[in-house]
């Protein structure tokens, strides 16, 4: 006789089953082990550089250009260390998530950490280790007379937090956004320009923003060449606080008080955002005029729309990162001029955007060593100069030093091999105090960086006024910025 | 479509056979045998037609845009206007399998962390989908939800905690480790998905084999397993699209040494632009073998993803 129901499995036999599987991968983890962290081995040598030879060290970088020089080169770093160098390139949010999960775990997966100013510095800047200590040991390469070398702007934005003493990244990309404009344009339509407008077009930062506004204007009625005067990078996105920032430094309007200080050095509580200041409200609605007279697609735009759009020739000017050099110079050969961003009532500024090359401080103690050997050998004046020349190049270099050469300076003239170097006069002059525009380096800039890009977003799709987009956007950064920051360690 | 069904509608399309309400209909009529497509009006058929052709065009259109960009030189692609003649190139190609970067490790990772994975989700799913099945125990209909509901878990919410587990036992950057990271969101579904399968095979079957001998295992691995063959199937290939699409988990739980093909068509995103020609061609790389493998396999995915209720032949 068939059992009716042979086929049932019991609760009994299904607990037990489940419980036999559970313990049985539970098992298997115990078995794996629980990783313990090991230090890499010191070898006895008298060459500092092959000090840990055999040991591996993991990079994780955006993808930018000196990382895919460096990638390209790592085998060189082998050569003279014997260490082995693993390259990780993730899009900036991936690798933030990357960084964090990293130091908040206390591991160090990733020993050399590419630090973003405003994503990596400054939240996890506890996390860091500071690069003073490596670089005073006398058993190592480098010292602490490397930290001169940087440019002073990028040593302090991408190298420091806080204090201004500690130094936890070098400087390793230095994105600039200057005014990039269609040279052949200009010097064809030079003089009637002028006559039409009562100026000389010329840009530069002897230009007003007002002037910029008009010579857009002025594109859009009279030049068939180009479908529009000028484009921007009005995504709702970083893009666009990038954009209106560099306007709004320029008005005289800052986001905290102290603006500068907070964007070269940073702080954890900024003070109460001064976006609602008279010239922050007047930058907002010239920003809003600017954009209404711009290409119609900017508002689609991040800063490689605007760069496809410049290059497709469909823009005759745009503010943009001076990295985009390279893809004009191969789209538009001979027919792109670079100049700093036009000034303000009070200046011309100019958005830097570099970051830095910092080691993770949960490194152990040999392990940090070897990793400052290889920042010391990343940022290395040989090695700057080759990512600017080899073929992978194109990185901009951030030793002051570099840009005094005879091949670098002569670089800057057309016909040249090194097309980002067009830019170095530009952004050379951004890199001044005078010059320079800073958002600021606070912990919690991602979240406020979020709110300021809708609250303008808003405005560009006629949703809110500039006066009342600028006031929603103060009480918001206010409000995230009194939760404070606990700082990852 | 119950058995009966089926023997009354062989009955009634054998020659000679048919039933009176046949008669009726004009000369060798199909009346009974007509679609349901077949009997509705001209108009709604455009309709259909029309909505179909609109379906198509919604999903075909950017796959055909992206493999044209891959072949197409980044002038065309960075052009203003579209280009539809342009002098086609393998750069983008050769590209992904030359320097620093090459794809390959990318596509080994990819292949072994999501075959892992879902032959993996197979066996367990179809172990733990037939004990649910046949299992008599109280409030299964519960369990089975509960098992289901652990997919809806947003992957914020799993990331952490699976993290510092995976950290602890030193599958950080290791394929086993993404294979068990899959395992979190594929299990539940091939469990829940082959009990739908199981459940449906009559259990008289096996009640048959076990007079003729068979043990449980037996009637399980010889009766019910093949019986329910477009159910693995189809599970085998979704968990198998699922875990080759993933990015989330990948992006935590790879390393240098396990990145996956998400992973590096992610990195083509650089901090001065994109490159389009290359994202296309490993955009291309991701989708088709994923689409030959669901072409490969149609027949049984169609009759998995209805659960039996048509044939797909």
């Amino acid at each position: 006789m068939v059992d009716p129901k042979p086929a049932a499995v019991s609760r009994r036999r299904l607990l037990t089953g489940t419980l036999a599987g559970g313990a049985a991968i539970a098992g298997g983890g115990v078995l794996s082990g629980c990783s313990t962290r090991q230090d890499v081995r010191r070898r006895d040598t008298a060459d500092p550089w092959r000090q840990f030879a055999g040991c591996t060290l993991n990079f994780v970088s955006e993808n930018t250009a000196p990382t895919s020089a460096i990638a390209a080169d790592a085998q060189r770093f082998t050569e003279l260390t014997g260490i082995h160098i693993n390259i990780v390139t993730l899009e900036l949010s991936a690798l933030v998530q990357k960084v964090a999960l990293d130091l908040a775990s206390g591991q160090s997966q990733y020993q050399v950490l590419y630090a973003d100013s405003y994503q990596v510095l400054a939240p996890y800047a506890e996390g860091l280790v500071d690069l003073r200590e490596p670089a005073g040991d006398p058993s190592l390469p480098g010292d602490t007379s490397r930290f001169d070398e940087f440019v002073p702007l990028q040593m302090d934005v991408s190298g420091r937090f806080g204090d201004g003493e500690r130094v936890l990244a070098l400087p390793y990309d230095c994105a600039t956004m200057i005014w990039q404009y269609r040279k052949d344009l200009f010097e064809t339509y030079h003089d009637r320009m002028a006559a039409d407008l009562g100026f000389d077009p010329t840009p530069g930062p002897q230009r007003t923003w007002e002037e910029y506004f008009r010579i857009a204007k002025w594109f859009n009625d009279n030049v068939d060449e180009v479908a529009y005067g000028t484009g921007h990078q009005a995504k709702q996105h970083d893009s666009l606080m990038c954009d209106f920032s560099n306007v709004l430094f320029a008005h005289g309007g800052q986001y905290f008080p102290d603006g500068e200080r907070v964007g070269r050095y940073g702080a954890v509580d900024p003070g109460p955002c001064q976006l609602d200041s008279d010239a922050a409200l007047e930058a907002a609605e010239f920003y809003r005029r600017l954009l209404s007279v711009a290409d119609p697609a900017s508002r689609t735009w991040d800063w490689t729309g605007v760069g496809a759009a410049f290059a497709a020739g469909r823009v005759a000017m745009c503010p943009n990162w001076h990295e985009f050099a390279a893809d004009n110079e191969r789209a538009l050969p001979g027919k792109v001029g670079y100049a700093a961003l036009p000034s303000g009532p009070v200046k011309s500024a100019n958005m830097y955007g570099g970051a830095g090359i910092a080691v993770n401080g949960n490194t152990a103690p040999n392990e940090r060593k070897a990793a400052w050997l290889f920042l010391n050998w990343a940022t290395s004046r040989r090695t700057q100069l080759r990512n600017l020349t080899g073929e992978v190049g194109g990185a901009t270099p951030t030793l002051s030093s570099i840009y005094q050469l005879p091949e670098v300076r002569g670089a800057q003239q057309r016909p040249t091999d090194m097309p980002t170097m067009l830019t170095a006069p530009a952004v050379r002059r951004a890199w001044q105090p005078e010059y320079s525009g800073m958002r600021p380096k606070i912990p919690m800039w991602s979240e406020c960086d979020t709110a300021i890009y809708t609250e303008l977003s808003r405005m560009l799709a006629g949703d809110a006024t500039s006066a009342q987009a600028m006031r929603d956007t103060t009480e918001q950064v206010d409000r995230i910025v009194s939760r404070g920051w606990v700082a990852a360690r | 479509m119950s058995v009966v069904d089926t023997a009354d509608s062989r009955a009634a399309s054998a020659p000679g056979g048919g039933t009176d309400d046949n008669r009726g209909g004009p000369a060798g009529t199909r009346g009974s045998r007509l679609s349901p497509l077949e009997r509705t009006g001209t108009g709604t058929r455009v309709v259909i037609g029309v909505a179909l052709a609109l379906a198509l065009l919604w999903t075909l259109v950017p796959l055909v845009w992206m493999l044209l960009s891959s072949f197409k030189p980044s002038e065309a692609i960075n052009s203003a206007d579209p280009q539809w003649l342009f002098d086609p190139t393998l750069r983008h190609y050769t590209g992904l399998f030359t320097g620093g970067n090459e794809l390959l490790p990318y596509l080994w990772h990819s292949v072994a962390a999501a075959g892992g994975s879902a032959v993996l989700s197979v066996i367990l799913g179809a172990l733990a989908g037939y004990g649910l099945a046949r299992s008599g125990m109280r409030g299964k209909r519960h369990l089975s939800f509960w098992i289901i509901s652990t997919r809806m878990a947003p992957i914020a919410a799993v990331v952490l905690p699976l993290f510092l587990m995976f950290r602890q036992v030193g599958l950080i950057d290791t394929v086993p480790g993404l294979i068990l990271a899959y395992l979190t969101f594929n299990l539940p579904f091939a469990i829940w998905l082959l009990n739908a399968f199981f459940a449906d095979v009559p259990q008289a079957l096996e009640e048959s084999a076990r007079v003729e001998g068979c043990t449980n295992w037996q009637a399980f691995r010889y009766v019910v397993l093949p019986l329910t063959k477009s159910g693995l199937v189809t599970t085998f290939v979704l968990c198998l699209v699922f875990a080759w699409n993933d990015y989330a988990f990948a992006l935590v739980f790879s390393g240098p040494h396990s990145q996956t093909l998400p992973i590096a068509a992610s990195q083509l995103v650089t901090q001065s632009g994109i490159d389009w020609g290359q994202l296309c061609a490993i955009g291309t790389f991701v989708v088709v073998p994923m689409m030959l493998a669901g072409l490969a396999v149609r027949r049984w995915l169609v009759t998995g993803l209805t659960l039996g209720a048509v044939t797909g032949e």
